[in-house]
């Protein structure tokens, strides 16, 4: 019986399994790992990435993908960085002799974007019925295009105090990006969960004609799962800014695979109607810990991106695997 | 009596499919050179068996003997070789391919190089066109086609495989009666040739001109099969049919009546012309027709889901222009789709989703935020009402027998509270505990004042249960009837089959 | 259904000359826009301009009609590149990839390409026939691996000095660039198996009637790999030629190509749902792509704005594409 509850437990919770053995297994062999200060610093690096994967579930689970997410990560996090610029960083300002003004506004005009832009990512795929993976592709290009003919290539630095405040830790050990990152997953958890636009996103993604004949409005909810996501990308954006306390037109390069990569990690099926926030978040935590250990046991970072392509295969070798099983 | 030569001889078939058993126990036998007819209504098993046959599927159990070979485990592909070929009711060509490219798709022929010999393929396909009567070029594209001509090149290719059999599944479903007609020269033409043919089609006016033999399933089971000339298309119906009418269906009597629904002159671009008929409270309207008729596109639109050309829906009254399936629901209507697998269930989502999707809005409280602990004990308040069985609401749909998913559908469109319930075949591919409380289930809808349009293939359904029936062939209303004592299964038939038209 | 008669001879003119329509028109806005734009140094400058990520594809026009994607081809043509001119550098190299390896003759280093190209693809195609993985994660697990792995192998640094016979590979025979004749002899190669190989048959019936192509017995999973496999080496060759025309392969090289090659051909005709496609059209998309680069840079507009530019005509092309999907159903 007892044996029989534990596998239970283990299968329903496979993930979060997985991420407590990677702990276990590093800490063996790297005690350092165990300390407070890394622990800090996995949750911390897990952030940026970790919004975005937030915002990724959504589209998933909607039966899309949206590999534009990196290139809206550094479009609308330029453009409100522009708007949170000293007053005295005369050199390298985007706009010429803008005041230096509240963090309320370069934080509101950040996530504006990013709803935007999302938004259109959204338009263009339910009102045109394209392939979201190719229009998404060349939305990256657009946006990368944008964000360089905006900051001239140059990073977009000398940020107000608010962006400081963003990147500093609480107590010098929490980091407020944690705060807000766990925020947001709560945000995301209480909508996918309980509110009608959660059951539909989870509909469109499990049989899109059902759901319209069951009375979603899909077009418009395909519009508003991309703009949410851009949302959470454009939060992605502002704590990338706040850490350097800067950000360049090349930021968050390939973090879409990441973001991708915890969703399916965590069980999201690349072909819709499946995932969850709890467990992306756990899928966000298990590569964190994956290139911590990596850099504590001396691998070079391009391992590490060798290592991420890898796991998102046999994530999804081993989600068909599941499947056909079923 | 001397013993007789069969080309093809199918006994014993079973076919099983997870929690269904499609096929039992039956049999056909095709001579060589004729035509020979498979009637059956919808879910007889005609499709299964004939799956069967091509090797896309692996009977169970049953013995096949083709051309005095027993066949066992092959594969589509062999039994093309061996000289089987089947054209599909849902023809699928590579659209943008030539008609050559199409015929000889999987065999191109090759010159000494190995490079595919087209001038060759051309010849090859001018010759087996020019058998058939066709009269087009080789290398136009499907695309440019009309639907009979795809279907001729299916033939030709049936042709150019030199099959010795040849399975036609509806042939005539989506072609003009002139069409027909020369699809009917062709397979003249191929039976004088020695070919067979198995001619799978709803219209018994086609049945008798074309075929020399019948075989008629019903249920997956093997009724039996006559001489066509030898036996009325009453028999026929009545061995389609086989039970009697009245006592499977108890009809429920319950008072109609004000008008709810009122549909005048509804127009699809192409699909139907001129739809006109009014639903009253408490009724069951049945919807009666073949495939292609136009029944499923008719209620789609009505529900908002096709554009309409012209017309004009009244509903409870009021002027009623549904842009999606949202403003119907909230206006109380509500659409239990035919293809529950296609547009009905939610596979990879449990019960408890499946069943409350349509009516979310209701449970919304506080902050926008839903109810689920309301959503939970609705789910199973309804499993316990319409009796669904399964271990637990959070089951996930797709583990569940086709009667419970349907069930489900039911609960889920009950709980919108709706004033009219649109069912499309509601009891199609179920078995037959399941189809009896679906039928009760729809008896308590009219008991509490609600309205029925009930579409339907299985004659004995439609008559069992409705007050009104409305007719339709090929987008055309042939006419609604009061279904009392006078109304005969041939009078349906005579109907759907665009033999007469009831006057107005 | 059968009343819509579909022989339209307008809209089967445009549906097969449209593109060329459209190329010939945009020529002419350039040459009224820039004087000298048919100049024989500008025409050369658009087919050198296409040759690579025409070349490239060539391969991809292939598993888009499978009805597959590859968003790995730029990632691949990096690796491939890298990996290749390894075999490719001088004696005296300072960086060598490979200090053991003497100085090679050219063939080795183009037989490298094309075998470690071809590779590459089948990797691909065996993730997406046998593991059974949805093309797009596929390939952009390989994006990410093929890329990394070049930035390993090179420590981050270019691959340069390389043998001289590269500058061959780069340059001219008359007035002919050289990289315009192997895309020349790729287009040849391509056009033959499309067209007259059974491969090509099974290529049309993957990507147009999946169910078909197995009812008649076609070996899907093979044809899938062989397919990947095919686009690798184009890639192979396309890496080759872009080391000839650089002279010095960053791991970093080849950076959003696959988006040049996807549009190339979508533009060209090939339905992004499958089924449909020909050689010509991807010389076409390729040149309208070129005409438009080309003219772009002669304008003087920024290279950003052509960025924007670039990403902009993939998504327009998707939708066109769409929407002639949509209206020929």
């Amino acid at each position: 019986m007892e044996k029989n509850r534990f596998k239970e437990i283990a299968a329903s919770n496979g993930t979060l399994v997985i991420l407590i053995v990677m702990c276990v297994l590093v800490t063996i062999v790297r005690p350092a790992f165990i300390t407070p200060a890394n622990i800090m610093s996995i949750l911390s690096a897990a952030c940026v990435t970790g919004c975005m994967a937030l915002g990724m579930t959504f589209v998933i689970i909607s039966g899309g993908i949206d590999l534009a997410a990196g290139a809206e990560v550094a479009f609308a996090g330029c453009v409100g960085a522009a708007f949170g610029q000293t007053a005295e960083a005369a050199a390298g300002k985007v706009i010429d002799g803008l005041p230096q003004l509240p963090f309320i506004i370069p934080l509101v005009i950040t996530l504006a974007v990013g709803v935007l832009v999302g938004a259109f990512n959204g338009f263009l795929i339910s009102k045109f019925n394209t392939p979201p993976f190719i229009v998404t592709l060349g939305m990256t290009t657009v946006l990368r295009g944008a964000t360089l003919l905006m900051t001239g290539g140059e990073p977009v630095s000398n940020l107000t105090p608010g962006y400081v405040a963003l990147g500093s830790n609480i107590l010098d050990i929490v980091p407020v990006a944690v705060i807000v990152f766990i925020i947001l997953i709560i945000i995301c958890s209480v909508l996918i969960r309980k509110t009608k636009f959660g059951k539909d996103v989870y509909a469109i993604g499990s049989n899109e004609k059902a759901a319209s004949v069951s009375g979603v409005k899909v077009p418009q909810r395909k519009v508003m799962i991309y703009a949410l996501a851009g949302l959470m990308y454009a939060a992605a954006g502002l704590i990338v800014a706040a850490r350097a306390t800067s950000i360049h037109p090349g930021a968050a390069q390939g973090y879409e695979l990441i973001a991708i990569a915890s969703c399916i990690i965590g069980g999201a099926s690349p072909s819709g109607g499946t995932g969850t926030i709890r467990t992306t978040v756990i899928g966000a935590l298990i590569i964190s810990v994956l290139r911590n250990g990596l850099t504590l046991l001396g691998i070079e970072s391009n391992w590490q991106q060798i290592a991420v392509g890898l796991v998102i295969v046999f994530a999804c070798a081993l989600d068909v695997r599941r499947n056909s099983s079923r | 009596m001397a013993e007789e030569k069969f080309l093809l001889e199918m006994t014993g078939i079973t076919k099983e499919f997870p929690g269904v058993k499609a096929l039992k126990g039956v049999e056909l036998r095709v001579k060589p050179g004729e035509v020979h007819g498979l009637l059956g209504e919808n879910g007889a098993g005609k499709s299964t068996m004939m799956n069967c046959l091509m090797g896309i599927y692996q009977p169970t159990s049953g013995k096949i003997v083709f051309d005095g070979v027993e066949r066992k485990n092959y594969t589509p592909k062999e039994s093309l070789e061996f000289g089987i070929s089947m054209i599909q009711q849902e023809l699928s060509p590579m659209q943008d391919r030539s008609i050559m490219a199409n015929i000889w798709l999987g065999r191109e022929p090759v010159n000494k190089f190995g490079l595919v010999n087209w001038k060759k393929m051309y010849e090859d396909t001018k010759r087996v066109l020019e058998i058939i009567d066709l009269d087009e070029d080789p290398k136009t594209l499907m695309r440019h086609l009309t639907v009979a001509k795809m279907q001729m090149v299916e033939i030709a290719r049936a042709v150019s495989y030199d099959s010795r059999l040849i399975i036609m599944d509806e042939p005539s479903s989506a072609i003009t009666e002139k069409e027909t007609q020369q699809l009917f020269k062709i397979i003249r033409q191929l039976k004088a040739e020695g070919r067979s043919i198995i001619y799978i089609s709803h219209k018994l006016d086609e049945i008798k001109e074309i075929t020399d033999r019948v075989s008629v399933y019903r249920d997956g089971s093997y009724v039996s099969s006559a001489n066509t000339d030898e036996i009325t298309q009453d028999q026929i119906i009545e061995m389609m049919v086989g039970r009697s009418v009245e006592n499977l269906f108890p009809k429920v009597k319950v008072p109609i009546g004000d008008v709810v629904l009122e549909v005048k002159d509804l127009c699809h671009e192409t699909l139907f012309r001129n739809v006109s008929f009014t639903v009253r409270k408490g009724e069951i309207f049945g919807l009666n027709g073949l495939v292609g008729a136009g029944r499923t596109e008719l209620m789609e639109t009505i529900f908002g889901l096709r554009p309409r050309k012209s017309g004009t829906v009244l509903f409870k009254g009021k002027e009623f222009n549904p842009k999606c399936g949202k403003d119907s629901i909230d206006a109380g209507m509500a659409f239990i789709t035919e293809d529950r697998r296609g547009n009905g269930i939610f596979p990879i989502q449990d019960i408890e989703f499946n069943s409350t999707i349509a009516n979310i809005d209701t449970y919304k409280g506080a902050g926008r935020l839903l109810n689920l602990k309301k959503m939970q004990k609705d789910c199973a308040e309804y499993i316990e009402k319409i009796a669904i069985k399964t271990p637990s609401q959070a089951q996930l749909i797709k583990n569940l027998s086709g009667g419970n998913q349907q069930k489900v559908l039911v609960a889920r469109w009950l709980m919108t509270a709706p004033d009219i319930i649109i069912m499309d075949e509601p009891t199609r591919g179920i078995d037959v505990g399941a189809k009896s409380e679906i039928h009760r289930l729809i008896g308590e809808l009219v008991k509490e004042g609600k309205s029925v349009i009930m579409i339907s293939s299985e004659l004995p359904e439609v008559m069992g249960m409705s007050d009104r029936i409305m007719v339709m062939h090929e987008g055309d209303m042939m006419g609604i009837i009061e279904n009392d004592e006078t109304v005969t299964p041939e009078m349906l038939m005579e109907l759907a089959s665009g033999i007469v038209r009831e006057e107005q | 259904m059968q009343e819509k008669k579909k022989n339209n001879t307008l809209s089967i003119f445009l549906g097969k000359y449209g593109i060329i329509v459209m190329l010939l028109a945009l020529v002419l806005v350039m040459t009224i826009l820039i004087p000298g734009f048919l100049s024989l140094r500008n025409i050369q400058g658009i087919f050198l301009q296409g040759s690579i990520y025409g070349i490239m594809a060539l391969g991809v026009t292939f598993i888009i009609i499978s009805g597959g994607i590859d968003l790995s081809a730029g990632s691949l043509v990096a690796l491939a590149a890298v990996v290749s001119t390894s075999f490719g550098q001088l004696d005296t190299a300072m960086n060598k990839i490979f200090p053991w390896c003497p100085q090679l003759p050219i063939w080795v280093p183009f037989v490298v390409a094309l075998a470690f190209g071809g590779f590459l693809g089948a990797v691909n195609g065996l993730m997406i026939s046998r593991l059974k993985l949805v093309p797009w994660i596929a390939t952009l697990g390989s994006y990410y691996i093929a890329r990394g792995l070049a930035l390993v192998i090179t420590a981050g640094k270019p691959v340069a000095q390389l043998i001289p016979a590269y500058n061959t590979i780069g340059g001219k025979i008359g007035i002919l660039p050289v990289p315009v004749l192997f895309f020349a002899i790729c287009m040849a190669i391509s056009w033959i198996l499309l067209n007259y190989s059974k491969f090509g048959c099974d290529t049309f019936a993957i990507g147009g009637n999946m169910s078909a192509a197995r009812v008649t017995g076609i070996n899907i999973s093979k044809t899938t790999i062989l397919i990947y496999t095919f686009a690798g080496i184009m890639y192979g060759v396309a890496a080759f030629v872009y080391a000839g025309r650089v002279l010095s392969v960053n791991p970093g090289a080849a950076q959003n190509y696959e988006m040049s090659a996807i549009s190339a051909s979508i533009i060209g005709g090939t339905s992004p749902m499958g089924g449909k496609g020909t050689i010509w059209g991807v010389l076409v998309g390729t040149l309208i792509l070129s005409v438009i680069r080309q003219g772009l840079t002669l304008l003087a507009v920024d290279a950003y704005w052509q960025q924007i530019a670039e990403g902009a005509i993939i998504v327009i092309a998707v939708i066109f594409a769409m929407r002639r999907e949509k209206a020929e159903l």
